[in-house]
């Protein structure tokens, strides 16, 4: 389902003394299929667009269409619980919000409040607690004696379960350690290329904005402040600073390299193993000169 | 150095019925250093924090701070006095409904005289540059801003040591940047002790000394430079290398020789220089 957002504005306590402006004027397009990264400081506006996406927000103005889905400011739209059953949304801390006494009860209930036959739910279940690199075994288990990682996977099965075509991620890897957030981030793309989803990721990290994205969004003070793709984005270090956000280290490097050694090197650097093929052509580069 | 904390043969588990957490842990914290404690979720960082406030109690072994030992229950308020930490959750260590309460609240409870207190409270958030912020309340602040009034509320108390217990870790980089800078500004300039638990290995390159916990073991203690050494170590127990020596040893494995461990950028790229200029 493509995303379209034209002139997208939200207040918050609008009408009264305390009105804040959170979104102005925000136009944006998302192809299905996209993986779309939203970078920005605190309070930049970007939960604030994210909660549109599913209506969990309504727009003062403007209008966001997904699909045929269409919410519009001032426009009730009827059709919110058959929209939100396409638009999955992994929420910070997502372990925080598991409450049954089983893990398969767990990933049930979305689908099951949904509708979906029991027994196929169910499939579902075992299916997914894989996927999320859990075993079958634990079904029947409480998901309150897991570790914190191992809760996070189960609370991401289970918005998975209702198996949405559009899936939002909120700062996914908060709080865990690196091995924790790497094997995360590598099942959200995964998913992403093998069910043709369309993932809208929201993070600080620049170095999972540079991997995964076809598109990055950098948000600032309710609105869009620069938009392109990683290549794009990290070319141009001196427009990020000015945001007071950094480039990946990858790109870092490059630049300390370029520098050091007079040399012109690519910039579309994003992986540890692109950033040591530019270290060994300076190397070799060395050598062919002696 | 003077020993501040010594921690001796330490185990401990939450509950009769379940595995140990912490296992004949040793350790000692010396005065003015910055002690990074690194390991994966799960290895037993955070309850070492508990134990070094007495917050928890060893099962065997001790905590002594500053000589007091945790088990003496007359000690135990001696050595929170000493050992303040800050949490990982900024949104759940706020008690005040102003910056200028919250800071009052730890010299409220040990009963200090309201003079003296006025003065702690105005000399804390300036160390820590939050004294524009005196009357505002906890939600019009940010993350990075939260944890500063929480180490100024710390400092207050005049504690030898902070415990930093990932701290940083549920903040944004620019709140991320405000509290290390803080704390290393009050480490340089007060002599404070610092104890940062961490996943972030940039930040535990640049500490004095490091210690590496897994499994509620203590594995490897030293300088970063000497720790960062062992990188299939390191690699093994799930953590990650920071991205300087991480190219350094993709560019060892294909022959090349470095005379030193980089764990800088900065570093890095004046030894490719030299290396440069070998060949």
């Amino acid at each position: 389902m493509d995303i379209t957002i034209k002139g997208l504005e939200h207040s918050y306590s609008k009408g009264t003394p305390f009105e804040r402006k959170a979104l102005s004027n925000i136009n944006l397009s998302i192809p299905s299929g996209t993986f779309q990264t939203i970078i920005g400081h605190t309070g930049s506006g970007k939960s604030t667009l994210i909660q549109h996406l599913n209506g969990l927000l309504k727009p003062t103005q403007g209008s966001i269409q997904i699909g045929d889905f269409k919410i519009q400011a001032g426009v009730k739209e009827k059709r919110l619980k058959a929209l939100r059953k396409h638009v999955g949304i992994v929420f910070q801390y997502p372990e925080h919000q598991l409450f049954e006494e089983t893990i398969e009860k767990d990933i049930l209930f979305g689908p099951l409040n949904f509708g979906v036959p029991e027994e196929e739910a169910k499939k579902r279940a075992a299916r997914l607690i894989q996927q999320v690199g859990l075993d079958e075994s634990y079904l029947s288990r409480s998901p309150f004696d897991l570790s914190g990682g191992q809760m996070r996977r189960v609370a991401i099965a289970g918005v998975l379960a209702m198996k949405p075509s559009i899936l939002i991620l909120d700062e996914p890897t908060a709080g865990l350690d690196p091995r924790g957030r790497r094997e995360i981030m590598d099942l959200f793309y995964r998913l992403h290329e093998e069910e043709g989803l369309t993932t809208i990721l929201v993070t600080h990290s620049m170095e999972d904005a540079a991997r995964f994205s076809d598109d990055i969004l950098i948000m600032e003070k309710g609105g869009i402040a620069l938009q392109g793709g990683p290549e794009t984005i990290f070319s141009n270090p001196e427009a990020l600073k000015k945001l007071s956000l950094d480039v990946p280290e990858t790109v870092q490097f490059i630049h300390r390299l370029e520098e050091r050694f007079t040399k012109n090197l690519p910039h579309s650097v994003f992986t540890l193993e692109a950033a040591v093929d530019a270290a060994l052509s300076i190397l070799q580069k060395g050598e062919e000169n002696s | 150095m003077e020993e501040l904390i010594t921690v001796q043969g330490v185990s401990f588990r939450y509950h009769e019925d379940q595995p140990h957490v912490l296992r004949d842990v040793s350790l000692s914290v010396y005065k003015g250093e910055w002690l990074a404690i690194v390991g994966h979720n799960g290895s037993g960082k955070s309850t070492l924090a508990k134990l070094l406030n007495g917050l928890q109690l060893p099962e065997q072994g001790d905590v002594l701070v500053e000589g007091y030992n945790s088990r003496d229950e007359e000690s135990i308020w001696e050595i929170r006095r000493r050992v303040g930490i800050v949490f990982q959750n900024p949104d759940n260590q706020f008690v005040g409904t102003s910056v200028r309460d919250d800071v009052a609240f730890g010299l409220e409870n040990s009963g200090m005289a309201r003079e003296l207190m006025l003065e702690r409270i105005s000399e804390s958030v300036l160390k820590v540059r939050m004294e524009d912020y005196l009357d505002q309340e906890p939600h019009r602040l940010s993350g990075g801003q939260k944890q500063r009034v929480a180490i100024a509320g710390i400092i207050a108390l005049r504690p030898s040591i902070v415990i930093l217990d990932e701290a940083t870790s549920m903040l944004d980089p620019a709140g991320r940047k405000e509290v290390l800078q803080t704390m290393r500004k009050l480490k340089e300039e007060e002599g404070m002790t610092v104890i940062s638990i961490t996943h972030d290995l940039e930040e535990a390159a640049q500490a004095d000394r490091l210690v590496v916990m897994n499994a509620g073991e203590v594995i490897d203690e030293g300088l970063p430079v000497e720790v960062f050494k062992k990188g299939d170590m390191l690699e093994q127990i799930g953590l990650d290398l920071p991205f300087p020596l991480q190219v350094q040893r993709a560019l060892s494995e294909k022959g090349y020789d470095f005379s030193r461990l980089t764990l800088s950028q900065e570093e890095l790229v004046n030894e490719l220089w030299t290396l440069q200029l070998k060949v």
